[in-house]
C-alpha cells in the first residue's frame, strides 16, 4: 500500500461489523437447526470469541505487520510465500462466493430478466474503485453507510414484532444437539472465523493498542445484531420456513405489507455485501502486493477484478448449489485457513523464541 | 467465430485495463510486480473465456467439494 495509510479505531470496528454482517444479512448459515438456530448462533459466537482471540493474540505478537509478512517470518520465506499464496487465493474466493451470493439474490428477488452477468459486473465496478482508491477510502465509505445496515434492522426488526410468533421457537431442541453442534459449526466459519481476512488490515490500524478493545466491541455489536436477525427470522417464519426458503432475511421483512420495501432491502443488503467484498478484495491486493515487495496496491485490482467476475460466474452452476456450497462446504475448507494455519503460526511464534535460546546456549 | 469475438473482447479489456495502469506500473519499476500483473491478467482471461464460452472445465468449487466429500462422509 502506498505512502503511510492508516485507519481509525472506528473506521476498523465499522469494518469489521460490516464484513461480519455481509452475506449473513441474506442467507442464514445455521438455518438447518430450524428452531433452534439462535441456539447455534450462540455457541458459534462463542467459539468464534476464541478464534478471534488467537488472531488478536497473532497479530499483537507481531505488530504493524500483515499476515504475508508474519507467514514468512515464522514458516521461512519459501513455505511463508507458499502459504500467503494460498490465503490470496482464499480471499479471492471468499469474495467471488459474496459476489455471487448477492447477484443471484438480485436476480432472484429484484430483477429477474436481468443477466448475473451484469448484476455481477456492475458490482464490481463499484467495488473496484472503492478499492483502488485504497483502503483509507474504503473505511471512511464504510463509516458513512454501515451505520445505515444497523439502524434498518433495528427498525425492521421493531416493526416486525407484532408478527412474531413465540410459538416457532418450541420444542427447544427438538431434534436433539446434533443439529444445533452441526449448525454452529457452519455458523462458526461463516461468517465469525472469516475475520482472519483482518490479518492483512489490522497493521492499518493507527492505535495498535486498542485492537483488542475495538475487535471484541465490534465482535459483540456484529454478533449482537446477528443473534436479534436469527431471532427474527425463526419468530416470524419458524424453524421450517427458515430452512426451506433461499433468502429467508428477505422473506420475513416481506411480512411488513404496509409498504414495499423491497428496493430499500436490497440497497441495504448490498451495502453490507460491498463492505465485505471490498474488505477481501483489498485483503488480496495487498497480500499479492506484499509477495511481489511492492509498495502500492493499486496495479493488482483491475485484473482482480477480472477474476472476480469470471470466477463468481464459473463457481457454481446455480443458486442450490451456492447454497449447498456456503452452507455444508465452506465450513469444512475453511477449517485450514481460520483455525490450523493462525493457531500453528501462533504456536511457532511462541515456539521460535525458545528453540533459538536454547540452541544459542 | 464466438471464440474469436470473445477472445479478441477478452485482450481489448486487458490492453484497456493495461493503458490505464501503465504509469503506476512503469512507476514502480518491479519486474517481480511486471510478473504477477502479467500472469493475474491471462488468469483473468483465461477465466472469462470459459466463463463466456461456457466451455465444461470444473470450476474450483467442484474440485474443492471432491476433496472435502470423504471428509465430510466420514
Amino acid at each position: 500500500m502506498k505512502a503511510k495509510v492508516q485507519i481509525s479505531t472506528i473506521q476498523f470496528s465499522v469494518l469489521l461489523m460490516g464484513f461480519l454482517l455481509g452475506s449473513t444479512m441474506i442467507i442464514v448459515p445455521g438455518s438447518y437447526a430450524k428452531q433452534d438456530a439462535w441456539i447455534a448462533y450462540i455457541i458459534a459466537w462463542f467459539g468464534g470469541i476464541l478464534l478471534f482471540s488467537a488472531y488478536v493474540l497473532l497479530a499483537s505478537r507481531h505488530p504493524r505487520k500483515n499476515l504475508v509478512q508474519i507467514n514468512r517470518l515464522l514458516l521461512g520465506r519459501g513455505l511463508g510465500s507458499f502459504v500467503s499464496l494460498l490465503y490470496i487465493w482464499y480471499f479471492i474466493h471468499l469474495a467471488a462466493l459474496v459476489l455471487r451470493n448477492f447477484g443471484e439474490y438480485t436476480l432472484t428477488i429484484n430483477l429477474d430478466q436481468t443477466p448475473l452477468w451484469f448484476v455481477i459486473v456492475c458490482y464490481v465496478i463499484t467495488v473496484t474503485y472503492s478499492v483502488r482508491s485504497g483502503l483509507e477510502v474504503t473505511a471512511r465509505t464504510a463509516e458513512l453507510i454501515v451505520p445505515f445496515i444497523f439502524l434498518f434492522q433495528i427498525v425492521i426488526t421493531l416493526a416486525l414484532i407484532p408478527h412474531v410468533d413465540f410459538s416457532n421457537f418450541k420444542p427447544v431442541m427438538g431434534d436433539g444437539i446434533t443439529p444445533i453442534l452441526k449448525a454452529s459449526f457452519s455458523v462458526l466459519f461463516f461468517p465469525f472465523g472469516e475475520t482472519v481476512v483482518f490479518l492483512m488490515i489490522i497493521p492499518f490500524l493507527n492505535q495498535q493498542k486498542k485492537l483488542n478493545k475495538t475487535y471484541s466491541l465490534s465482535f459483540f455489536l456484529a454478533g449482537l445484531l446477528l443473534l436479534i436477525l436469527i431471532v427474527k427470522d425463526i419468530g416470524v417464519l419458524g424453524g421450517y420456513g427458515l430452512d426451506r426458503k433461499m433468502f429467508p432475511p428477505h422473506m420475513s421483512i416481506k411480512h411488513i405489507s404496509a409498504i414495499n420495501l423491497d428496493p430499500l432491502i436490497g440497497v441495504i443488503f448490498f451495502i453490507s455485501g460491498g463492505t465485505k467484498i471490498c474488505v477481501c478484495f483489498i485483503a488480496a491486493s495487498l497480500g499479492i502486493a506484499q509477495l511481489t515487495e511492492s509498495n502500492d496496491h493499486r496495479p493488482f485490482v483491475l485484473p482482480l477484478a477480472i477474476i472476480l467476475v469470471g470466477l463468481s460466474i464459473w463457481v457454481y452452476e446455480s443458486a442450490p448449489e451456492m447454497m449447498h456450497w456456503a452452507i455444508e462446504i465452506w465450513g469444512y475448507y475453511s477449517i485450514p485457513f481460520q483455525v490450523i494455519i493462525p493457531i500453528t503460526l501462533l504456536i511457532i511464534s511462541y515456539a521460535k523464541p525458545v528453540i533459538q535460546t536454547r540452541s544459542t546456549k | 467465430m464466438i471464440i474469436i469475438i470473445a477472445l479478441i473482447s477478452l485482450i481489448l479489456l486487458a490492453l484497456i485495463i493495461i493503458a490505464v495502469d501503465y504509469r503506476i506500473i512503469k512507476e514502480n519499476n518491479n519486474k517481480k510486480l511486471v510478473f504477477t500483473y502479467a500472469l493475474l491478467m491471462i488468469i483473468g482471461i483465461v477465466i472469462g473465456f470459459i466463463t463466456i464460452l461456457d466451455l465444461p472445465v470444473p470450476s474450483p468449487a467442484i474440485i474443492i467439494e471432491k476433496i472435502i466429500a470423504p471428509i465430510i462422509e466420514r
